[in-house]
């Protein structure tokens, strides 16, 4: 069989799912940012009872930020917002979030554009392609209020606040898709300073491998990102990515923040490229010279194949 | 107008039915077919073919999804028109879409492997709902409606080096799957 007779067979799959893919619009991101639920939520528990047992405490200037509700289910709509040409994912696909010691209070305006239809809160309807490039257009929390996270000057990250409830939005492209260099985005993102320390997950993120937690090491493998270049990356170039993920050759970095939170990146220390947002960037030799060692030995299962 | 309607229309032979059709559908078709050759002329005309294909069809057929019925037709008309048309110039995207689905054969020379499509479509359909509902869209949006990568990126607001991860790992698993299934292609 050849690869048109192929094709034609593909022709005759269940028209059910022609249908279903002819409507099917934004997938949800497989979420860049783990479950960090537990931990999060311990330390806003902890962080309560100090409040209750020292009322008198000055609280920090920077909030704790705990995940309310577990993340949405792996189907869907992405959601996503755009907001001063960046385009911007919601943490941990749309779940909530509660602040503790300090509430957002800067306004950054309202979500008024519905990706999805085109259509803005007053009624206004405009071509949907158009919408999708649009400031304040979004595929979630329609009509809900952005503002500023203390402590994210950079609006790295972003508060969404929809129907009393708070959610997170970060930073995964420009909406132009031009480039964003490593450099600017760690910038942006405020690891070097926010970082706790850091843990290697395998690529599905459910196993930890390994913890870097001595600051020296933190810092050395954050200031080596910051050499990474965005890398141009061949169709070959591709497959081998998606093979090295298929036979657990892929690791997640995991940043713990000091905010409670955390953000992810994913590694192939074989092909040498990271992902930062929705992009991918070359690191360098000197990265695996000073860092290489923490990926020695790490074992884990390859991805099943369906 | 309901397909139902529509299709009752070609049942008592009508000519209607191809009016409604065109109403309906001639878009959604053209773009199929657009897909595949790049060129508007060409793809208006198979589109043309596709609708008298399903006046031929239909009855004794009476297809569940019209939607997906004239797709099918529309898209096998462009593939023969594509094979055709060698002497001008061809689509790179599509031809680009048959290179990538080698991936899914074992061999690239042609085996001698005759299967019956539908039962072979049924396996692929069968592989398919035991996916991610989101990499099943990407796979029939790239293999079945034949989108470009970056169009695909577009609609589901991922980038294009992400879609090409999904896709490829969707061929090899096909590829597996088909082959556990018994199919030698």
């Amino acid at each position: 069989m050849n690869n048109r007779e192929f094709f034609k067979v593909i022709g005759s799959v269940d028209g059910h799912l022609i249908e279903k893919a002819a409507t099917a619009k934004r997938m949800n991101k497989k979420s860049y940012y783990t479950r960090w639920g537990s931990i999060a939520a311990c330390v806003a528990l902890v962080l309560g009872l100090v409040i209750y047992k020292f009322p008198h405490m000055t609280l920090p200037a920077s909030p704790q930020i705990s995940q309310q509700t577990p993340s949405a289910s792996p189907t869907g709509i992405r959601k996503i917002l755009n907001y001063n040409g960046y385009r911007y994912a919601f943490v941990s696909d749309g779940a909530q979030f509660k602040f503790t010691g300090a509430e957002p209070v800067i306004s950054l305006g309202t979500l008024d554009w519905d990706m999805a239809s085109g259509i803005g809160q007053n009624g206004e309807k405009n071509n949907a392609k158009n919408v999708a490039e649009k400031d304040y257009a979004a595929t979630f929390a329609v009509g809900g209020k952005l503002y500023e996270i203390p402590g994210y000057p950079s609006h790295f990250r972003i508060a969404v606040k929809y129907e009393q409830n708070y959610y997170l939005a970060e930073i995964v492209a420009k909406v132009n898709d031009s480039a964003i260099t490593a450099k600017d985005y760690l910038d942006m993102s405020n690891l070097k300073e926010d970082t706790k320390d850091i843990h290697i997950l395998n690529h599905v993120g459910d196993d930890v491998l390994k913890k870097v937690t001595d600051h020296a090491s933190v810092e050395s493998i954050v200031k080596g990102l910051y050499d990474a270049k965005m890398a141009d990356l061949s169709n070959k170039e591709y497959e081998a990515i998606a093979e090295a993920q298929s036979q657990g050759k892929s690791y997640q970095l995991k940043f713990n923040l000091k905010d409670g939170t955390d953000m992810a990146m994913y590694i192939i220390p074989d092909l040498q490229v990271v992902s930062m947002g929705d992009a991918y960037y070359r690191l360098s030799g000197a990265f695996f010279k000073q860092s290489g060692d923490i990926f020695t030995g790490l074992k884990q299962e390859a991805l099943p194949l369906y | 107008m309901e397909d139902r309607e529509i299709i009752q229309l070609y049942f008592a032979r009508n000519e209607r039915a191809i009016e409604e059709t065109s109403k309906k559908y001639r878009h959604y078709c053209t773009r199929i077919a657009h897909n595949i050759l790049s060129n508007a002329e060409d793809s208006e005309e198979c589109v043309n073919d596709a609708f008298l294909g399903a006046w031929e069809a239909i009855p004794p057929k009476s297809p569940d999804k019209l939607s997906s019925f004239l797709g099918r037709i529309t898209r096998n008309i462009a593939l023969n028109r594509f094979d055709y048309y060698t002497a001008r110039k061809r689509s790179k995207e599509f031809e680009m879409i048959l290179d990538e689905l080698n991936d899914c054969l074992s061999s690239t020379d042609n085996v001698e492997s005759k299967y019956e499509e539908e039962q072979m479509a049924g396996a692929i359909s069968k592989f398919l709902e035991s996916m991610k509902e989101d990499h099943r869209n990407i796979f029939l949006r790239r293999y079945w409606y034949s989108d470009s990568m970056a169009d695909i990126a577009s609609r589901f607001s991922i980038s294009e080096s992400k879609t090409k991860s999904v896709l490829f790992r969707t061929r090899k698993k096909l590829h597996n799957y088909l082959k556990k299934e018994g199919y030698v292609l």
